[in-house]
C-alpha cells in the first residue's frame, strides 16, 4: 500500500473519512487482501492504548493490594517483592488519571519524564527529577494533596528542568490545591490561563472539571 | 457503588459494602474509579485463591511468577466482562470463574514452560483440559500480550506518536505542535514523516 493509502484507511479506522470516502474504502476491503490485512492491524492498534492503560491500572491495583496482604501478615514473612510490578505502576502509562470526585484527571506527562532517556543515556540528575517528579504524583494520587502540592511547588522552580516539565507540575500543583486551597488553586490556575508561554496542553475537559471542582 | 476509594499506602484499604456479581460487571463495563473499585473488590473477594496462587511452589523458578499469573486473571476477566464474553449465569460465580482462569493460566504457563511434572503434581487429573471458554479468553490474552511487547520494543517515540494518534485521537497538527513545544522534532513534517515511518514499522511487526 501507498503512503496516501495507509493515511486514508487510517482515517478510515479513527473514523475521520467522510461518508463517501469511506464507502471507498469498504468497497475496496472486500476485494483487497492487503487493505483486509492492514485494517485488521490498525484495529488493533487502535485498541492497544485502551488495552494497556487498563493492564496498567489493574498492574497498579495489584501492588497496592498485595502491600496491604503483606502489611497484614508479618509474621508470615514477605509474601511479594516484584521489582518488575513496581517500575510498571505509576510511571508507565499516558492514560493514568487521579480521581477526582465522580471525574478523573489525566497525568499525561509520566510517559513523557520516563522517556526523557533510556536507563542507558539517562544521567543521575534526570533520574532525581524524574524521581521526584514520580514521588510527587504518588502523593497526588493517593490524595495526600498538601504533600503533592508542596512537591510539585519545588519542581515548578527547578530552573533546570525544561519548561514544559516545569508548567506540567505548575498545572499538577493546581490540581493538588484543588482539594485543599481553592482561592490559591484559583490563582494559579489563572496565573497559567495569562501565561501566552505556558508549555503543557491541559485537556480541554480537565480544565473544565477543575473549573468545576474550583466552584463547589 | 462505594462513595470513595484512594488508593493509599497506609493504612490501606478498606471497601465500604459488598457488590453483587452484577455490580461487579455493570461497574467493570462502566470503567474510570468504579471499575478500579470493582477490580479492588474482585481481589479482596477472592483473597484466599489468590493468595494460594502467590504461594504456589514454582513461584522462584520460572520467568512467569505467581504474582504475573494473579493480575493476568484479573486482566481476562476484566476484559471477559468488557467484551461481554462473560455473562452472569444462576450457576456460575464470578469467584469460581475467576478460579477457573487461574487455574488454566497456570496449566497453560506450566504447558508452555514444558513442565508437565509439576502441573501433574498441583493439579491432578481435573485439570488435563482446559475449559473451552476460558481457553479462547487466554489464547486472545496472549495475543494481546504479545502486541503489547511488539508496542513497547517499536522504540518510545514511536510509541509516544501512535499512542497520540491511536489513542488520544490527535491530529497531525496537535500532535506536532506538543512534540515541537517539547523539542523533541524539529517542526510538523518531521513529526508527519516520524508518524508515517512509525506506523510502517509497527504494521510490518503485528
Amino acid at each position: 500500500m501507498t503512503e496516501q493509502e495507509l493515511e486514508i484507511l487510517e482515517a478510515y479506522v479513527l473514523g475521520n473519512l467522510e461518508k463517501k470516502k469511506s464507502a471507498e474504502v469498504e468497497q475496496r476491503l472486500l476485494s483487497d487482501e492487503e487493505w483486509q490485512s492492514n485494517l485488521k492491524k490498525m484495529e488493533v492498534l487502535k485498541a492497544l492504548p485502551e488495552k494497556l492503560a487498563l493492564r496498567n491500572k489493574i498492574k497498579s491495583i495489584h501492588q497496592e493490594v498485595l502491600k496491604e496482604w503483606e502489611q497484614e501478615s508479618p509474621k508470615k514473612g514477605k509474601i511479594i517483592s516484584w521489582p518488575k510490578i513496581a517500575v510498571a505502576g505509576i510511571a508507565a502509562s499516558v492514560a493514568t488519571f487521579i480521581y477526582f470526585n465522580q471525574s478523573h484527571i489525566t497525568l499525561p506527562g509520566q510517559l513523557t519524564m520516563q522517556e526523557r532517556g533510556s536507563d542507558s543515556n539517562i544521567s543521575e540528575s534526570d533520574r532525581v527529577d524524574f524521581q521526584k517528579f514520580k514521588d510527587a504524583q504518588a502523593l497526588l494520587i493517593t490524595g495526600k494533596n498538601q504533600e503533592a502540592a508542596e512537591a510539585f511547588a519545588q519542581i515548578k522552580n527547578e530552573e533546570h528542568l525544561r519548561k514544559y516539565y516545569r508548567d506540567l507540575a505548575r498545572w499538577l500543583e493546581v490540581v493538588a490545591l484543588a482539594e485543599i486551597d481553592k482561592p490559591k488553586a484559583a490563582q494559579l490556575l489563572r496565573e497559567i490561563e495569562s501565561d501566552d508561554d505556558f508549555k503543557y496542553k491541559i485537556p480541554y475537559f480537565d480544565k473544565i472539571r477543575l473549573k468545576t471542582r474550583l466552584l463547589f | 457503588m462505594p462513595d470513595k476509594f484512594v488508593i493509599s499506602n497506609t493504612p490501606i484499604i478498606s471497601m465500604p459494602h459488598s457488590y453483587s456479581d452484577s455490580e461487579i460487571v455493570f461497574a467493570l463495563k462502566k470503567g474510570g474509579k468504579v471499575q478500579d473499585d470493582a477490580i479492588l473488590y474482585i481481589y479482596k473477594k477472592n483473597k484466599s485463591l489468590l493468595l494460594s496462587i502467590l504461594r504456589s511452589s514454582f513461584r522462584n523458578e520460572r520467568s512467569k511468577t505467581p504474582d504475573d499469573i494473579i493480575w493476568e486473571t484479573i486482566e481476562v476477566f476484566v476484559n471477559n466482562v468488557i467484551s461481554e464474553k462473560f455473562s452472569i449465569q444462576e450457576n456460575k460465580t464470578i469467584s469460581a470463574y475467576i478460579g477457573k482462569i487461574a487455574r488454566n493460566l497456570m496449566i497453560k504457563y506450566l504447558d508452555s514452560e514444558d513442565a508437565r511434572g509439576i502441573r501433574e503434581i498441583r493439579f491432578g487429573e481435573e485439570a488435563e483440559a482446559l475449559e473451552d471458554d476460558i481457553s479462547v479468553a487466554l489464547v486472545e490474552q496472549e495475543s494481546w500480550s504479545n502486541y503489547l511487547e511488539m508496542f513497547e520494543k517499536i522504540g518510545k517515540n514511536c510509541k509516544r506518536i501512535l499512542q497520540m494518534v491511536f489513542g488520544l485521537g490527535y491530529s497531525i497538527k496537535e500532535m506536532a505542535k506538543e512534540l515541537v513545544d517539547e523539542g523533541l522534532y524539529e517542526n510538523e513534517q518531521v513529526v508527519r514523516n516520524a508518524k508515517s515511518k512509525c506506523l510502517k514499522n509497527i504494521l510490518t511487526k503485528l
